[in-house]
């Protein structure tokens, strides 16, 4: 006797169900792909830390209270041009969380549950009486699957299709923010640095300083608590350039195994990715 | 004039910035050799130059912002279709909700029962509605 045969009635459409779901999952749906949720979602929180922007932007007015009379129109000047690149830089940042985000939901396995639906479509069926119970249930259960495995694959596809296309834009922008972020606001803390330590020490470094030891010891406890804040701050630009680098790094991975995005070593890698950019986000919140 | 590239005003910056910091210590350590409006003229020149490396510290940052909005555009564009792509999946949920309630109508029609067919129908509008 077949096998085939053996199996009750109520089974065979499932039975058939069964093989054809098989090869759906093997053509793309049913995979696992947290890890690239993991990655996606530590990007958006990357991408969501504004503070270093707005710290950049606010320099120059920060410096107008250590500098001469005569340079306070500069100084104006380059808080007015600040502020219009600090609307472009934190739109760049809110481009990356939004890709970030998409990239997250298309990758996330809940992305589609259609169990609900599914279980509606079967207690429609059930009640015009066009199956009975058994057949309900059978035919729910492996419309479910089937659903999921149809709709993981085009969301697989999608995922694809994403990572192939923003790769390249995603790869400059990210360069480009982190240029930006590792070497012109460490320039810029940098200057910010030279001109409290200016304003003091034309008062210190000014043979009158000597006749006045006590008002010079206090002035120097004043300009040590001033500039006691950078070597943190520095460290923080630092550490966040080195965040948007793995982010793209991370991308990159992604993008050169596109055609197997479920390979585990692969995912394993990701993994690491969105680890080390916890561990790097932690420590520039903390700074 | 071609325009400069990002590496080349931070260059500038950094110039502009060690200049400014060698006018300061020339002005105290020649403190006693150079008369109070000279003193005056050299930290004038020290705080212009420490702008003038700012200003070249944004010019970067100007730059680069400029020569990455191409792709920034590109990248949105990427964004947006993914975006379109998830809405769909939500349309797929939708189309099923109101396939469900048409078959609840089909069901009643079936049964030619009145009340069954008009809370149906009720149904299939309020599934509708909820698109």
């Amino acid at each position: 006797m077949k096998l085939h045969s053996r199996i009750p009635r109520v089974l065979h459409i499932p039975f058939h169900y069964i093989i054809l779901l098989t090869l759906m999952c093997s053509v793309g749906g049913c995979a696992d792909l947290q890890a690239i949720r993991n990655f996606a979602d530590q990007s958006v929180d990357a991408a969501q830390h504004q503070k270093l922007v707005n710290e950049y932007a606010e320099a120059p007015r920060r410096e107008k209270l250590f500098q001469p009379a005569s340079q306070q129109a500069t100084l104006d000047n380059q808080t007015k041009e600040r502020q219009a690149q600090k609307e472009q830089l934190l739109a760049r940042l809110k481009a990356v969380e939004e890709y970030m985000k998409a990239m997250g939901n298309l990758a996330a396995d809940d992305a589609v549950n259609y169990d609900k639906n599914v279980d509606a479509v079967g207690k429609a069926l059930k009640d015009a009486k066009f199956a009975d119970a058994k057949q309900v249930d059978a035919i729910g259960t492996i419309s479910k699957l089937l659903l999921k495995a149809v709709a993981d694959g085009w969301r697989q596809k999608q995922l694809h299709d994403l990572i192939a296309e923003a790769n390249q834009p995603l790869q400059i922008v990210l360069a480009a923010q982190a240029d930006i972020v590792g070497k012109d606001f460490a320039d810029s803390l940098r200057n910010e640095e030279t001109t409290i330590a200016n304003f003091y020490d034309n008062f210190l470094r000014t043979p009158d300083a000597l006749k006045e030891p006590v008002g010079g010891q206090a002035l120097r406890e004043w300009q040590a608590s001033r500039l006691e804040s950078f070597p943190g701050r520095k460290k923080a630009v630092a550490s966040y350039a080195q965040a948007l680098r793995k982010i793209a790094a991370g991308h990159q991975e992604l993008y050169d195994n596109r055609n197997k995005l479920d390979a585990k070593d692969l995912l394993k890698r990701i993994e690491q990715y969105a680890k080390d950019l916890k561990t790097i986000l932690n420590a520039v919140k903390d700074l | 004039m071609a325009k400069l590239t990002p590496d080349q005003a931070r260059q500038l910056s950094q110039f502009f910035h060690d200049l400014s910091t060698a006018l300061g210590d020339f002005r105290f350590g020649h403190w006693d050799d150079l008369t109070p409006a000279q003193r005056a003229q050299l930290e004038s020149a020290q705080w212009s130059l420490l702008n003038a490396s700012s200003d070249m510290t944004t010019l970067a940052v100007q730059i680069t912002l400029e020569d990455s909005q191409d792709a920034f555009n590109k990248l949105q564009d990427a964004t947006a279709k993914a975006q379109r792509a998830l809405q769909r999946l939500d349309e797929i949920r939708k189309v099923l909700n109101v396939a469900a309630s048409l078959v609840t109508l089909a069901a009643a029609i079936i049964s030619k029962e009145p009340s069954a067919i008009f809370k149906a129908a009720k149904g299939v509008v309020d599934a509708a509605k909820d698109n």
